[in-house]
């Protein structure tokens, strides 16, 4: 509105090259593309904080640190997923030890395993679902024979131990 | 391994300063030479990525003229349809067409029109006008980064300066609708 107003009102010519020159002269990149042409360049960010106000800077570095803590949580999740050497292992231990799979299976390969984890999961997820199922059906049909026959029902096991327990009873 | 690191972070130090020295300068000069803002990063970033690749050879003092020398050299060579100046004589029609409604929601009128202005100036008198209004830089100064005789500098300038004013006239004239 400033700009406008300037537009119509300046009489003088003299002003009104001096407002198209004021305005020009402060023109400024913007500050995202500061940091991109520094990143390029290969120069810290840091100095980026001289410009940058205070309170954005820190929202930045918080967002920064929980991001990390996310990323080191979830790498730690994935360790103890996987097979490790030892359990009593140390967690930088854990994180070598999965990195160092990770590095040794090629992307498409690891993709692949993934996937046929997540599909062993999910259909495991599903029997389990239905075997529930069947339960609760018979269970909420009121037939005391129904129930006593559920009672009897072998229970999915879940570990070997217990497997290897009903193998010893019988 | 202290000798080889030295060395480097010498010269990181360097491109820091010549960085946070120049950035404004290099930009508003790709600027006004008829780069949208966007054109303007890319080749602000260009220049520096030449300038880091070539600072051994660029004298101490003298980054701020090869900066300028690079800057002028990728303006030339970007593509013409990506430009916002063309030399031609068409002032008024230029100048109407110059703030594009989003510029005015920006409000970048004064921009827009001031480009539209040097857009139909020779790129040696923009040159020359833009160091002289807009970067503050003396005759002198302007004949040192140019590489050119401070007389032709002051004349260059003068030519220019008869330019915008003839064409900023002629926008007051429209402003006014017409009346002399």
């Amino acid at each position: 509105v400033k700009d406008l107003r300037c537009l119509i009102e300046c009489d003088q010519t003299s002003d009104f090259e001096r407002w198209l020159l004021e305005g020009a002269a402060n023109e400024q990149p913007v500050l995202k593309a500061v940091a991109r042409m520094r990143a390029s360049l290969g120069l810290s960010l840091l100095s980026v904080s001289r410009v940058v106000s205070t309170s954005s800077w820190k929202v930045a570095m918080l967002a920064v640190s929980v991001g990390i803590l996310m990323g080191l949580r979830g790498r730690e999740r994935l360790a103890t997923d996987h097979s490790l050497p030892s359990a009593s292992a140390t967690t930088s231990q854990r994180f070598e030890a999965v990195s160092a799979t990770e590095l040794e299976q090629a992307p498409a390969s690891r993709r692949r395993n993934q996937a046929l984890e997540r599909n062993s999961l999910q259909s495991r997820r599903r029997q389990i679902g239905s075997k529930r199922r069947q339960m609760s059906e018979s269970t909420h049909s009121g037939s005391a024979a129904r129930r006593s026959h559920v009672k009897t029902l072998p229970r999915p096991m879940s570990r070997p131990t217990q497997f290897l327990g009903s193998l010893m009873t019988q | 391994v202290k000798r080889n690191t030295l060395p480097r972070a010498e010269s990181r130090k360097r491109l820091e300063r010549i960085f946070e020295e120049n950035k404004d300068f290099v930009w508003r000069l790709l600027r006004r030479l008829g780069l949208s803002r966007e054109h303007a990063d890319d080749m602000t970033q260009q220049a520096f990525l030449i300038a880091t690749e070539r600072l051994d050879d660029i004298k101490r003092g003298s980054e701020r003229s090869f900066l300028f020398g690079t800057a002028l050299r990728l303006a030339r060579t970007t593509s013409r349809t990506d430009r916002r100046w063309v030399l031609d004589e068409d002032v008024d029609h230029r100048i109407s067409i110059a703030p594009s409604a989003e510029e005015l929601g920006d409000q970048h009128v004064p921009i827009a029109l001031l480009d539209g202005v040097l857009s139909c100036m020779q790129v040696d008198l923009v040159t020359v006008f833009i160091l002289f209004e807009l970067e503050a830089m003396s005759v002198p100064e302007i004949a040192r980064l140019l590489a050119i005789p401070v007389g032709t500098a002051a004349s260059r300038l003068r030519r220019a300066r008869e330019v915008f004013h003839a064409s900023v006239s002629r926008i007051g004239r429209a402003r006014r609708g017409g009346k002399p």
